[in-house]
C-alpha cells in the first residue's frame, strides 16, 4: 500500500474505535494494520467509554481528538445510536466523522443512522481483505477535516 | 161481488185500523218504558206509527241505523217491537177478514188484503235483519228473505229438531244448541229475550254464520199467547273482525313472549307502557314494577342525561333503527348490577304522540367472546410477530461468533500459510467450508423470516413486469445454462411487486438449476380461474418423485446431496410463504425424468 497523501513524517491518523467485543478489536487492528497506513487506534468498549473519551474525562483525561470514529451499533449500556446523537449534536465533536461498523444489515438501522447523520455505514464484513479495504479508503482515499476547535 | 154495502167494509176496516193504532199506542208505551231503562239511545228513537207509509220511512231510517252501529239496542227493540206491532195488527186484519168473510163480507176486502201483504212482504223484504215468527205449534208464519237466506233450507215444523235441522250451535262452535232454548221457542212459551248469541253451521250455507237473536212472544188482541217472533242480526263480519282482531291480538302476544330479545313499548311521555317476559328476566323486575315507570329506571344513572335527549332527539325524527350506534350501551338491573346491552327502536304514530318499540339484548356473552377473539388475535399476532422477530434476532446474532470464526480461521491461513502442513491446511478448509455453509444457512433463514414482511403496499401489478424483472436477475444462470424462457401474456394481480418477482426468480432459478441433460426450457403461463389466477412455470428438468412433494417446501429440506447441487433448500419455502401470505398457495406437479410444473394460485384482491 501506498500513502499518496501524506509523507512519512505525517501525524498518525487517530481512530477511536466504540467495540466491546475483543474479536472483533482485534480484526479491526489487523484490518487496519493490513492498510499500511500509520495510525494510531484508540478503543472504548462502550458508549460511556467512549463519551469520556470524547469528552477527555476519567482515565480518558489526556485522550486526543480522533481522526475517525468506528462505532459499533450494539454496545453495552450506552448504545451506538446515542453515542452517535451525542457526537453529531456537539459543535466541537460533529466534523469528526462516524463510520458505523455493525453487524446490522437492517434497512431501519442503516436508514436511521444517516438520519444522525452518520459518514458512513458499513456492515462488519466476514472476510479480513473486505474490511482493510474499507479502511484503506477511509485512512487514505477520503480527506478527513483538520482539527476545527480544542 | 159486492155483497155487503160499503160502510160495513169501512167499519171492519177502521176497526182493523184503530187496533193496528192500538197496537202501536201499547208499543209506544212499551218503548218509552224501555227508554227509561236507556236513555241514550232515546235521542234516536222515534214512536212508531199505523201508518204503513211513516213505517216504512221509519224502518228505512232504522235500516241507516243499522247500517251506522249494530250496538243501538234500543233501536233495535223498537224495531223488534215495531215488528211485533205489524205482526200484531196484520194477524187482527187478517182475523177481521176472517169475520168479514164469514159474514160473508167479500167486497173488497179481498183488494185491501192483497195490498196489506205486498206491502208486508215489502217491509220484511226490505229489512236486513231476519224476521221469524211462528205459531205456537212452530207453524212458520213469517219467515222473510234475510232469514231465509240464513236458515236456507225447507221448513221444520218441529221445534225439538230445530237446532239440529237449521245447524244451531252454541258460541262455542260445537255443542248443538238446546231447542228448548232457542229463541223463538222461548218466545212460543212467552218469554222476551234479547242478543243470545249462536253459531249456524250447514252444509246449505256457503259460510259459518254467527247470529245475535232476540226474541218476543206473539199474543192476539186478548192477549192470548198465539206464537213467537225472532230476529235474526247477521253478526258474522262484525264477529269476523272480532276474531281477527283477537287473532291478531293473540299472535302479537305470543310474539311478543317468544321473541329473544326483551321488548318493551315506551309512550311519548316516557313511560313504559307494555313488556314481555323477558324483559323480568333480563332486568329483574316484575312487570307490575315496570308498567308506568319511567324508561331511565333501566338506564344506569350516569347515562340518564344524555338518554333523555337522544330519546326527544329520535321521537324527533324517527325511523327504525340500532340505538346508539358506535356508542357502548349499558342495562340498569334491579339489583343495582349493568350489563351490555344491544338495542334496535321503533317508532310507532298514535293518537297522543310517538311511542318507541324497543328491543333489548344482552350482549355481555358476546363481547365477552369478540374480547376473547380480539385478545385471541393479538396474542397469535404477537406470538407471529415474536417468532419472527426470534428468527431475525437469532440469525442475526448466530452471524457474530459466526464472523469471529470464518475471520479468524481465514487470518490463520493467510497469516501461517508457509509454517503449515497439509494436514492443518486441510483443517483449516474444513473449518472455513462449515462456516461458510453456516453462513448462509443463516442468511436463508432471515430472508425466509423476513419474506413477506415488506412493508411495500400490495397493489394491482403487472406480473409480466415482475417476471421481466426476475429473467434480469437470473441472466447469468440463463446465459450459462442457455435455458430457453418462454410464456405467455400474463395478467395484472394483486400482489407486492418484490415478491412476485422473488416468486417467479425462485420457480425459474430452480428450474435451470435442477435441469436434466437436455437445454432447459421453460414456460410460464396464467389461467383464470373463479377464485383468481393459476400461473404453471413449466419446465423439462430432472422431475420430482410424488413423495417428496410436500417435502419441497418446507425450509431446509433438500432432495439432493450437496455435492450435486447447491443451495439450502430455501427457495421454494420462501415461495410458499409468499404465496400463502397473498392467500395463495403454491403446489407441484410432476415425474421423475419428465420435468415438473409449479403451479402457485394467487387469490383476487379487493380491486379484482
Amino acid at each position: 500500500m501506498t500513502t499518496p497523501r501524506m509523507g512519512r513524517s505525517a501525524p498518525p491518523i487517530e481512530v477511536l474505535l466504540v467495540e466491546d467485543n475483543p474479536g472483533d478489536v482485534r480484526l479491526t487492528r489487523e484490518a487496519l494494520r493490513g492498510t499500511h497506513i500509520e495510525h494510531e487506534l484508540h478503543i472504548a468498549s462502550d458508549g460511556v467509554e467512549a463519551l469520556q473519551f470524547l469528552g477527555r474525562e476519567g482515565r480518558f483525561g489526556e485522550a486526543t481528538r480522533p481522526d475517525l470514529i468506528l462505532l459499533d451499533l450494539n454496545l453495552p449500556r450506552l448504545g451506538g445510536r446515542d453515542v452517535l446523537q451525542t457526537i453529531k449534536s456537539d459543535p466541537a465533536l460533529q466534523t469528526i466523522p462516524v463510520v458505523i461498523l455493525t453487524t446490522s444489515e437492517s434497512p431501519r438501522d442503516i436508514a436511521q443512522s444517516y438520519q444522525l447523520r452518520a459518514n458512513c455505514y458499513v456492515t462488519k464484513p466476514v472476510d479480513l481483505q473486505t474490511f482493510t479495504e474499507v479502511f484503506h479508503f477511509w485512512l487514505s482515499i477520503a480527506r478527513l477535516p483538520q482539527e476545527a476547535s480544542s | 161481488m159486492q155483497i155487503f154495502p160499503a160502510p160495513t167494509i169501512g167499519v171492519v176496516a177502521a176497526a182493523a185500523l184503530i187496533v193496528v193504532l192500538a197496537a202501536g199506542v201499547a208499543v209506544e208505551r212499551l218503548e218509552q218504558t224501555a227508554l227509561k231503562s236507556t236513555p241514550t239511545a232515546g235521542a234516536a228513537v222515534t214512536p212508531p206509527t199505523p201508518s204503513p207509509g211513516i213505517q216504512r220511512a221509519r224502518v228505512t231510517r232504522q235500516e241507516s241505523r243499522v247500517l251506522e252501529g249494530w250496538k243501538a239496542d234500543s233501536a233495535r227493540r223498537t224495531r223488534m217491537l215495531l215488528v211485533i206491532g205489524t205482526a200484531l195488527g196484520l194477524l187482527l186484519a187478517v182475523g177481521g177478514g176472517f169475520i168479514v168473510r164469514a159474514f160473508g163480507v167479500r167486497v173488497r176486502a179481498e183488494d185491501d188484503l192483497k195490498r196489506q201483504q205486498l206491502l208486508m212482504e215489502s217491509v220484511f223484504g226490505g229489512i236486513r235483519d231476519g224476521v221469524v215468527a211462528a205459531d205456537l205449534k212452530g207453524k212458520f208464519l213469517i219467515v222473510n228473505p234475510a232469514a231465509q237466506a240464513i236458515l236456507g233450507v225447507e221448513e221444520e215444523p218441529d221445534p225439538a229438531r230445530w237446532s239440529e235441522h237449521y245447524g244451531v250451535f252454541k258460541p262455542d262452535t260445537v255443542t248443538p244448541f238446546p231447542p228448548e232454548d232457542l229463541p223463538l221457542f222461548r218466545a212460543m212459551q212467552g218469554e222476551a229475550t234479547d242478543d243470545t248469541l249462536m253459531h249456524i253451521r250447514h252444509s246449505r250455507l256457503s259460510r259459518d254464520v254467527w247470529l245475535s237473536v232476540s226474541c218476543r212472544p206473539l199474543r192476539d188482541h186478548e192477549g192470548t199467547l198465539c206464537g213467537g217472533v225472532v230476529i235474526l242480526n247477521d253478526m258474522t263480519s262484525r264477529y269476523a273482525a272480532e276474531q281477527n282482531l283477537r287473532l291478531s291480538e293473540e299472535r302479537f302476544r305470543a310474539l311478543l313472549e317468544s321473541a329473544p330479545d326483551a321488548i318493551v313499548i315506551v309512550n311519548p311521555r316516557g313511560r313504559i307502557d307494555l313488556a314481555n317476559a323477558q324483559m323480568e328476566s333480563l332486568f329483574g323486575y316484575t312487570r307490575p314494577e315496570l308498567i308506568g315507570q319511567t324508561i331511565d329506571m333501566l338506564v344506569p344513572e350516569r347515562f340518564r342525561g344524555a338518554h333523555a335527549g337522544h330519546r326527544s332527539g329520535f321521537t324527533g325524527a324517527p325511523k327504525r333503527r340500532a340505538m346508539g350506534e358506535g356508542r357502548e350501551l349499558f342495562g340498569l338491573r334491579k339489583d343495582g348490577s349493568e350489563f351490555p346491552v344491544e338495542i334496535s327502536l321503533s317508532p310507532m304514530e298514535g293518537p297522543d304522540g310517538i311511542s318507541v318499540t324497543a328491543a333489548i339484548r344482552d350482549v355481555t356473552e358476546r363481547k365477552a367472546a369478540e374480547h376473547k377473539l380480539v385478545q385471541t388475535i393479538a396474542e397469535l399476532k404477537r406470538s407471529n410477530d415474536e417468532l419472527e422477530q426470534f428468527a431475525y434476532v437469532t440469525s442475526h446474532d448466530l452471524q457474530e461468533p459466526l464472523r469471529m470464526v470464518t475471520s479468524y480461521t481465514q487470518l490463520l491461513a493467510t497469516r501461517y500459510s508457509d509454517r503449515l502442513d497439509g494436514d492443518a491446511r486441510e483443517f483449516i478448509a474444513y473449518a472455513v467450508d462449515g462456516s461458510t455453509r453456516m453462513r448462509r444457512l443463516i442468511q436463508d433463514l432471515l430472508a425466509y423470516s423476513r419474506a413477506g414482511t415488506s412493508e411495500e403496499p400490495r397493489g394491482r401489478i403487472s406480473s409480466e413486469a415482475a417476471l421481466t424483472v426476475a429473467l434480469a436477475n437470473l441472466e447469468g444462470a440463463i446465459q450459462e445454462s442457455s435455458a430457453i424462457v418462454t410464456h405467455d401474456p400474463l395478467p395484472t394481480v394483486s400482489m407486492r411487486h418484490s415478491q412476485l418477482v422473488q416468486v417467479f426468480q425462485n420457480l425459474i432459478g430452480n428450474a435451470i438449476k435442477y435441469r436434466s441433460e437436455h437445454i432447459p426450457r421453460i414456460h410460464i403461463t396464467a389461467s383464470l380461474h373463479p377464485q383468481g389466477y393459476v400461473f404453471s412455470v413449466q419446465d423439462n428438468g430432472i422431475g420430482i418423485d410424488p413423495e417428496q412433494f410436500q417435502r419441497i417446501f418446507i425450509i431446509f429440506q433438500r432432495l439432493h446431496g450437496r455435492n450435486a447441487y447447491s443451495g439450502t433448500g430455501i427457495g421454494l419455502a420462501i415461495c410458499r410463504k409468499l404465496v400463502e401470505r397473498h392467500g395463495g398457495r403454491i403446489w407441484v406437479d410432476s415425474e421423475p425424468g419428465q420435468g415438473s410444473t409449479f403451479h402457485f394460485a394467487l387469490v383476487h384482491g379487493e380491486a379484482a
